[in-house]
């Protein structure tokens, strides 16, 4: 099927353009715009493509990030004020803690309250872990206020009833009611 | 190029966009017959038993999201596995979630993290501040067993959601909360009476609304556990550091160790072991026995034909209310143990010997119904009569 093209004017014989004298040097004038006019288009390209790839990092560093590291840097008033609270609870469970050992009498009684606290700690660092992996959830906030207050009212509660056991008014008489 | 940057910029602005979203998490149904048996293992679930009208079990689950980016969902739900399967005639349904999705929103308001001066935000502090003072005022009071099983009804667990549920309107939203993220979940389960219930519980919350009469089994660690009535036979519980409210139980042994909330309606034909954990009984029935270490146990009333109730603690503190009025007799005996009894304290049992001394004697009156016979040993506890 191959063929010379020239052929095809031969065939059609209709098709008399004359060209004008010049157009050999308007062809070159044209031929050279054409050369100056490129590189301004190959700035635009690239600029196009500096856009896209910047739109794709800025995609990727949201998509990737999230908001939460952000956060990260500075404390929410939330935070500080939970940590105000866990500093004040952790500073009472001391202070209990303290006066329980100098009340009870019983090393029984002071060993099974030792591996309740020691249980409850290993709990309070779990929940403390969570609370820094995801710092405003309210599960997680409530877990560790119920820890802390669990703990405290634990102690408290032993102390109290040991301190009442000590205030003796000592009857050796039964009572009949 | 255009459509390019476009689908770049709707990537972006979907991935961080906020909106309500549902996921499906779980819909599937099993046939079963009375010899049934189910199996949950949930871990992190929040889970509502309901009766089913058929007979068939259906589990339905799903997750509305609100706020929370289609990404943040991906990652809470990464953590989540559930697994149905049926083995001849046992159901197993395992869950496990993210340990972030435990949120029911309803009657909790969400903190205001950006702005703490918020009023929402008061319904916390004022909590957190009074924490101890509301424990006092809870203890003065008296309870019948009627007001316990309304208490029982209203609750939705901890008395600090309690408490937000029963002064909500006194904290306003003035303010519009801007980081308004909640999940809201629904895990409903449709189980015919007859079918067996086998639970295995961490951190988990279960609201059973039917009289369970089947034979009972639960383990649980942390959670809220609410029961209307568990009247099968053979029933056995054992939790700890968690929450169990329930109108009603009998023929079960219950092993309860650090749990925070006990209410019980009444309680009948059971073997109880306690250890440092808050106990209420609105009424005790016949043949009931407590054995507890440093708890704090709050026993309202005894039922008509109780016949007999035995005690035995250490370190226990044990209430007693109406003693005098209500026919049944009682045997005290202990060592270094208080008894407060109108506004007077005494010790009994001072000695080194460790050795048990009768410190209190009630006697059948003549002429009323009887009772039944109240047994009581106390080694370094309290007991106040009320």
């Amino acid at each position: 099927m191959e063929r010379d093209i020239r052929d095809l004017f031969k065939e059609k014989k209709d098709i008399k353009i004359e060209l004008p004298k010049n157009h050999r040097e308007e062809f070159f004038q044209k031929l050279h715009y054409v050369d100056k006019e490129r590189p301004k288009k190959k700035n635009v390209v690239l600029l196009k493509i500096a856009a896209v790839i910047a739109l794709v990092f800025c995609g990727t560093f949201f998509y990737f990030k999230d908001f939460s590291s952000i956060k990260k840097t500075a404390k929410t008033e939330i935070q500080v004020q939970i940590e105000l609270f866990e500093n004040e609870y952790l500073t009472n469970i001391n202070k209990e803690w303290e006066s329980f050992i100098k009340v009870a009498n019983d090393s029984v009684l002071v060993k099974k309250y030792k591996v309740k606290l020691k249980e409850s700690v290993t709990d309070y660092k779990k929940i403390t872990n969570q609370l820094k992996e995801n710092p405003d959830n309210i599960n997680v906030l409530e877990s560790l206020i119920n820890n802390l207050q669990r703990r405290l009212e634990l102690i408290k509660n032993i102390k109290e009833h040991i301190n009442e056991l000590n205030q003796k008014n000592i009857s050796y008489e039964t009572i009949y009611i | 190029m255009k459509p390019f940057i476009f689908s770049i910029l709707f990537f972006v602005v979907t991935s961080i966009s906020l909106s309500q979203t549902k996921k499906i998490m779980l819909k599937k149904s099993f046939k079963v017959d009375e010899n049934t048996v189910l199996n949950l293992d949930l871990d992190n679930a929040n889970v509502h038993l309901i009766e089913s009208k058929d007979d068939k079990i259906h589990f339905n689950y799903e997750l509305t999201f609100y706020n929370y980016s289609r990404r943040k969902i991906d990652d809470l739900l990464d953590d989540t596995s559930i697994n149905t399967s049926k083995n001849q005639n046992q159901i197993f349904l395992k869950v496990k979630n993210s340990i972030y999705l435990g949120i029911d929103i309803k009657y909790r308001p969400n903190l205001d993290y950006k702005n703490f001066k918020n009023p929402i935000n008061d319904a916390y502090k004022d909590y957190i501040k009074n924490y101890f003072k509301i424990l006092k005022a809870r203890e003065k009071k008296f309870i019948t067993k009627d007001s316990l099983l309304e208490e029982i009804d209203f609750s939705i667990g901890s008395d600090f959601n309690n408490n937000i549920k029963r002064n909500i309107d006194n904290y306003p939203l003035r303010k519009p909360v801007k980081t308004d993220k909640k999940i809201e979940k629904k895990f409903v389960i449709e189980i015919p009476k007859y079918v067996q219930l086998r639970i295995n519980a961490i951190e988990s919350d279960i609201k059973c609304d039917f009289d369970i009469l089947t034979e009972f089994r639960m383990d649980s660690f942390k959670g809220v556990f609410k029961f209307r009535r568990i009247n099968g036979n053979n029933n056995k519980i054992t939790s700890s550091n968690g929450i169990l409210e329930t109108y009603g139980i009998r023929n079960t042994k219950i092993d309860l160790r650090d749990m925070s909330k006990v209410n019980i309606g009444s309680i009948s034909s059971s073997k109880v072991k306690l250890e440092s954990s808050r106990v209420q009984i609105g009424e005790i029935g016949e043949n009931v026995e407590i054995n507890d270490f440093s708890s704090k146990l709050y026993l309202y009333n005894f039922n008509e034909k109780f016949t007999k109730f035995n005690f035995a603690g250490d370190y226990s503190e044990l209430n007693l209310y109406k003693v005098k009025d209500t026919n049944f007799s009682m045997d005290v005996s202990g060592f270094n143990t208080n008894l407060n009894m109108q506004g007077v304290k005494t010790s009994f049992g001072v000695s080194t010997e460790r050795e048990l001394t009768k410190i209190l004697q009630k006697n059948r009156k003549e002429n009323s119904p009887f009772l039944g016979n109240v047994e009581v040993i106390l080694k370094n506890g309290i007991l106040n009569i009320k």
